[in-house]
């Protein structure tokens, strides 16, 4: 009995050192493993990535280079068979290459999740810009020397400001701004009048957009001097006044004819176009720039004259890449008795937009043989 | 014999304690075991039988080992793995086998040192098919440069 004892009591201490432990995966496995055969994996992925980053961080394009160099990311064209997710062979490879270049590349978002915020966050810059600018523009007009060394106090009439481009900015409240600025910064040398009383100089501008059909249609001096001739008259000074009274015969043949028509052959007004264009109507994504001047009312000559910008066209940033990464995916499937084989050949570019010359490629191969076909979700 | 019998019944219990405690301390692996570990290892297969283990150890064979820098100085290793076919009298033959590769990239060289630090860059794990005869020539780049040292662990999954 006491044997027995001992035994069972020895047994206890040395069994438990021959036993596996209890482990378990939890449903997870390694990403460079390969449950499932067939097709494209994870493992592929990862390889590609992995075989990929070292060689494109061995260009001595960019391992050389001095300064960032920036790659935007053509998406990957599937030839193969499998219908998968393209971006996931570039993602894993931009999170490696970001990873390891310390900040020698850089890409860019082009994936469009960010696009509406981003358009948020700019809109919200730009008023600050335009505010700075304006201060800028009210210092120079302070710093003139007709308005400094004036004696008595000038007196300006604000024209409204030319806006044949843009549906949704406020001209108006653009030049409201500037004259507060510029009342403030004159310290009382600038005095505004009502239009139709007697200005020395005459402020007003003209939106202008960058690549925009419509642009230049009105010039800014002849404007000036349309819009002084309707004060002497005591005519209404909104360009887009399309009634009959203010329609003659002698207006035709001007270049407002595009706004005000010759009423015998009427065509919609620029401003009833616009109203009634839904692509007009959508704000354009260009450049915008507001032309200042100041213009003698006497004898029109132009005293001052800066453009600012009021809004810069909103780009993706890729025409600052350098270079251009794509790729493709090449399969070759064959099947027979249940059974089939895939040989896939997944190959990467960096292309060179200028020269359009391919300045390095490198390629990943591999073949899988499966008993039934690969679907993927 | 009482005494024997304490003594055996306490330490059967203090055994048992031992399981009950949170946390123990892991096992750490001695210098000189890191020291004695190679450039090319091949990890401990999972399956025991009586008469020996089933390793792919068995069948493989390091060619060549090469550690060098390519032409913009990021370090380069090339290994030369070959399948020797039949290893035993009960498979003369020997298999055609997929084995998987990974290479860790070292500040400090591997190879007889007794203090191991974190890799400064390691690949995934690649597939490597090798067919009986056939050698395969692997190339790991490290994209961070002054790597001194690499370990290349070849295992069976």
């Amino acid at each position: 009995m006491k044997k027995i004892y001992l035994l069972a009591c020895a047994a206890a201490l040395i069994f438990p050192g021959c036993s596996s432990p209890e482990v378990s995966r939890h449903g997870r496995v390694n990403p460079d493993e390969d449950v499932i055969p067939g097709g494209l994996s994870s493992e592929d992925v990862r390889t590609v990535a992995s075989k990929m980053c070292p060689e494109i961080l061995s260009l001595p394009e960019i391992a050389n280079s001095a300064g960032t160099v920036r790659v935007a990311i053509a998406p990957m064209r599937n030839s193969s068979r499998f219908i998968i997710d393209m971006n996931i062979f570039m993602k894993k490879l931009r999170l490696d290459l970001n990873r390891y270049s310390n900040g020698k590349l850089r890409f860019f978002a082009q994936d469009g999740g960010t696009t509406g915020l981003r358009k948020e966050m700019l809109k919200n810059r730009r008023e600050e810009n335009v505010d700075k600018a304006l201060d800028q523009l009210a210092d120079q007009v302070a710093a003139l020397p007709a308005v400094k060394n004036a004696k008595t106090p000038l007196k300006f009439a604000v024209l409204p400001v030319v806006n044949l481009n843009f549906v949704k900015l406020n001209a108006d409240s653009f030049a409201a701004m500037l004259r507060a600025k510029v009342v403030e910064k004159t310290k009382g040398k600038v005095q505004f009048v009502l239009p139709g009383a007697k200005a020395d100089y005459y402020l007003t501008g003209q939106f202008i957009a960058d690549s925009i059909k419509q642009e230049g249609m009105v010039n800014l001096v002849d404007y000036i001097k349309m819009m002084d001739e309707r004060i002497s008259k005591g005519e209404s000074l909104d360009l887009y006044d399309d009634s009959p009274a203010s329609i003659g015969e002698g207006n035709t043949g001007n270049q407002l004819n595009i706004v005000r028509g010759d009423w015998s052959k009427r065509h919609p007004s620029l401003f009833n176009q616009l109203q009634l264009s839904t692509k007009l109507r959508e704000e354009p994504n260009v450049t915008k720039r507001l032309n200042v001047m100041l213009a003698k009312a006497d004898g029109k000559t132009v005293l001052w004259e800066k453009m600012i910008t009021i809004e810069k066209k909103i780009t993706s940033g890729v025409e600052k890449a350098k270079y251009m990464l794509t790729g493709e995916i090449s399969g070759l499937s064959k099947r027979a008795d249940g059974k089939q084989t895939d040989y896939l050949l997944i190959t990467l570019q960096l292309v060179d937009p200028d020269s359009n010359e391919v300045l390095w490629e490198d390629g990943y191969e591999v073949k899988k043989e499966a008993e039934a076909g690969t679907v993927y979700q | 014999m009482k005494d024997i019998r304490t003594i055996l019944l306490a330490g059967t219990l203090a055994a048992a304690a031992a399981g009950c405690g949170t946390v123990r301390n892991a096992e750490h692996t001695t210098p000189e075991e890191l020291a004695g570990e190679s450039n090319v290892v091949v990890v401990r297969p999972n399956r025991y039988t009586l008469l020996g283990t089933k390793s792919v150890r068995d069948y493989l064979e390091v060619s060549y080992e090469e550690f060098t820098t390519n032409r913009v100085g990021f370090p380069v290793a090339r290994i030369g793995v070959r399948s020797r076919g039949g290893e035993h009298w009960w498979d003369l033959k020997g298999p055609n086998f997929t084995i998987y590769a990974q290479a860790f990239f070292y500040a400090a060289p591997v190879k007889g040192v007794k203090i191991r630090t974190a890799p400064v860059y390691s690949t995934n794990k690649q597939a490597v098919v090798l067919q009986r005869g056939e050698t395969a020539n692997l190339s790991f780049t490290c994209p961070v440069k002054g790597a001194k040292g690499y370990q290349v662990v070849f295992s069976e999954d």
